[in-house]
């Protein structure tokens, strides 16, 4: 099992800083997940990683050793494309051997291990056919079994289960979670989708606009987002914020909209800053009778049947509340918000930054 | 289902086609008819018209030692600038495609070779290799035993051949560099993953990827071996010294025009075609086959 870690890692495209600045460590045998929208670099980052791409700055070691004037080959990386990448030509036996046939392990010797890895990937009937002749989820399977042979130091995925539907999907995840609690490989997947992000990862790196927002278990993404961006991108239906000013006579926070909100003492930090944003996930927020300041207006509802979205406005901005699917909630009429301190999480709006205790 | 514009008018539509049927009948056709013609009759001695003698030119043309030379001499000619026009696009194109600098200007000055008509690339290289003038003639003057194509067979031909390959290289190139950069660059990454070196990857992936390309262009060098090279024979060797550089469309030329037997020429171009037919039928028939992989 290898280490991974990236120092100041940078990549400029010409003009374009993609990559800026980006640290991170990932233990052996931990599977990091990164997760960010389109266009953040996050497969940049990767295929740097990979030695296919140059490193502006910065530096990448694996297993303590500066890896970035050394060829992709040299690095004991192995890679699963978003594509699978398989090579047409070749069937699905001589796509998974290929590694050890360049490394000039005899027939013998490659034909056991291509079958010892198409058994764990249930692909042992498929062996002599091109991968033309295969479906999706399979052609996935022989990219992994590609991988998986060389026993690399380090596994690279960039949205491998892109390409698959959504059953697939799930089914596959599952899969490659189980592969590495068998197989315990340092693992970097790249990933736009959250689920994913969440299902898979020991840790999750958020990245936004080619710089890192947190790193943290699955666990504290979700409940501590250390920024807005966190807050807003992981979570579904969504996380709500609310901006507004904090009145330290009263300890209160106070919309734009001039609701009050009165703050637990003892759950929130000691010093806020003067402007703040407030914000809470959809499902933390309970719904009670009678109204009060600052209200809840529910503008329509959303009947998902396990679930309720209920889209209103509170402060006079717009929300979403989950509920449970058989609350009853009369469209147009107004309700008081019960949110758990606990729930409650508080924003600088200057830096974007989540406030610490 | 496939969508098609039709001509509501049968006549509009014949005039569209006209102009193509024209050449395609002036240039082609005709022609053929005409040499057909020759090839199946003789001038009369005395004038006053043909006589039909069959298959005579033919059974003539056969039994001549020379033409069967020639033949020869025109396999070589397509094997060897075939191998070597294919073999240097090849290795340009994969140079090219690795990105290296300056990849765009070289990509235009190797096309260029292509677009020079035959004998002007031979006029050129008259330039360099002409034995009494050129580059080269220090080399004739002082070592005629290295190189002397005025007087050496086999120098003339080397020569032939080069400056053919020279002028073919830049099309295969062309082809070549489009079909490597068709391979989806993953594939490439995932290759260098595996552990293949530059060359272990061009053999292993990239020239195994593109054989279609590379029997499309064998198909079109070997044809226009036979026929494109007439150009340069003539005005670098004129089909010497002593014929050692006559390729048999040289020969139909030289016999036809110069000897003035328009009946075995005629003959002669008629075996060419079925030559030519022979190989492209051949080729699509048996080799475009098995170089699909979908
Ligand atoms: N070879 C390149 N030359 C120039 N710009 C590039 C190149 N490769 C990527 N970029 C730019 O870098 C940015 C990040 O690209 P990258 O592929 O890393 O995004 P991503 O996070 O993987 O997005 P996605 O989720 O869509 O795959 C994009 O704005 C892209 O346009
Ligand atoms: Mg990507």
């Amino acid at each position: 099992m290898a280490s991974l870690e990236l120092k100041k890692v940078e990549k400029k495209f010409g003009q374009s800083h993609v990559v800026k600045g980006v640290d991170l460590v990932v233990e052996p045998g931990e599977f990091v997940v990164i997760l960010g929208p389109s266009g953040c670099g996050k497969s940049t980052l990767l295929r740097m990683v990979a030695g296919l791409e140059a490193i502006t700055a910065g530096s990448i070691l694996i297993n303590n050793r500066i890896v970035n004037e050394l060829e992709p080959r040299e690095r004991g990386c192995a890679m699963v494309f978003q594509n699978y990448a398989l090579y047409p030509h070749m069937s699905v036996a001589e796509n998974i051997g290929y590694a050890l046939k360049v490394a000039g392990l005899s027939k013998a010797d490659r034909d056991l291990k291509i079958r010892k890895v198409a058994q764990t990937l249930g692909l042992t009937e498929f062996l002599e056919r091109k991968p033309s002749q295969l479906s999706g989820g399979q052609r996935q399977r022989v990219a992994m079994g590609r991988a998986m042979i060389r026993e690399p130091a380090v596994f690279l995925y960039d949205e491998p289960l892109s390409n698959l539907d959504a059953k697939l999907r799930v089914s596959m995840r599952g899969e490659i979670r189980r592969l590495h609690q068998r197989l315990g490989t340092t693992s970097l997947f790249v990933t736009h989708d959250q689920i994913e992000a969440m299902t898979l990862a020991d840790r999750i790196v958020v990245m936004n606009e080619g710089k890192i927002e947190q790193i943290a278990t699955p666990h504290e993404i979700y409940n501590k987002p250390a920024s807005l961006f966190v807050a807003d991108f992981v979570g579904s239906p969504g996380f709500n914020l609310i901006e507004g000013v904090y009145d330290s006579s009263q300890h209160a926070f106070v919309g734009l909209g001039g609701g009050v909100l009165s703050l637990d003492r003892a759950k929130t930090p000691t010093t806020l800053p003067p402007r703040l944003i407030i914000g809470f996930r959809a499902e933390c927020a309970v719904v009670t009778g009678e109204g009060s300041d600052p209200s809840f207006r529910v503008d329509y509802i959303e009947d998902l049947g396990a679930t309720k979205h209920v889209q209103g406005f509170f402060d006079d901005q717009k929300i979403i509340i989950a509920v449970k699917g058989d609350e009853a909630l009369p469209s147009g009429s107004d309700f008081r918000l019960k949110i758990k301190a606990d729930d409650l999480h508080f924003f600088d709006p200057m830096s974007g930054r989540r406030v610490v205790q | 289902m496939e969508k098609r514009a039709t001509f509501s008018k049968l006549w509009l539509g014949m005039l569209f086609v006209l102009p193509q049927m024209l050449l395609v009948f002036t240039f082609f056709y005709w022609p053929t008819g005409a040499a057909l013609y020759w090839a199946f009759t003789l001038e009369r001695p005395w004038g006053g018209g043909n006589e039909w003698v069959g298959l005579d030119n033919f059974r003539q043309v056969f039994a001549d030692r020379a033409y069967w030379a020639s033949i020869t001499r025109s396999l070589i000619f397509a094997g060897t600038t075939t191998a070597l026009s294919m073999g240097s696009g090849l290795l340009l194109a994969l140079a090219c495609d690795r990105g290296l600098k300056f990849r765009k200007a070289f990509q235009t000055l190797y096309v260029w070779p292509y677009a020079v008509v035959a004998p002007a690339a031979a006029l050129a290289f008259r330039f360099i290799f002409a034995p009494e003038a050129g580059l080269f003639s220090l080399i004739a003057k002082s070592h005629p035993e290295v190189w002397n194509p005025t007087q050496n067979g086999y120098h003339a031909m080397a020569m032939v051949i080069f400056c053919y390959s020279w002028k073919y290289a830049g099309l295969c190139f062309i082809f070549f560099l489009a079909a490597l950069q068709a391979i989806p660059r993953s594939v490439i990454e995932a290759s260098a993953l595996d552990g293949a070196s530059v060359l272990r990857r061009a053999r292993d992936i990239q020239i195994p990827l593109i054989t279609p390309t590379i029997f499309f262009l064998i198909v079109i060098s070997i044809t226009d071996s036979f026929q494109d090279s007439f150009g340069i024979v003539d005005v670098m060797t004129d089909g010497g010294p002593a014929k050692a550089t006559e390729l048999m469309v040289y020969k139909i030329y030289f016999d036809g025009f110069r000897g003035l037997d328009y009946s075995g020429a005629a003959a002669q171009s008629i075996v060419l075609m079925f030559i030519m037919m022979a190989l492209t039928f051949f080729q699509f028939r048996f080799i475009e086959k098995r170089v699909h992989y979908s």
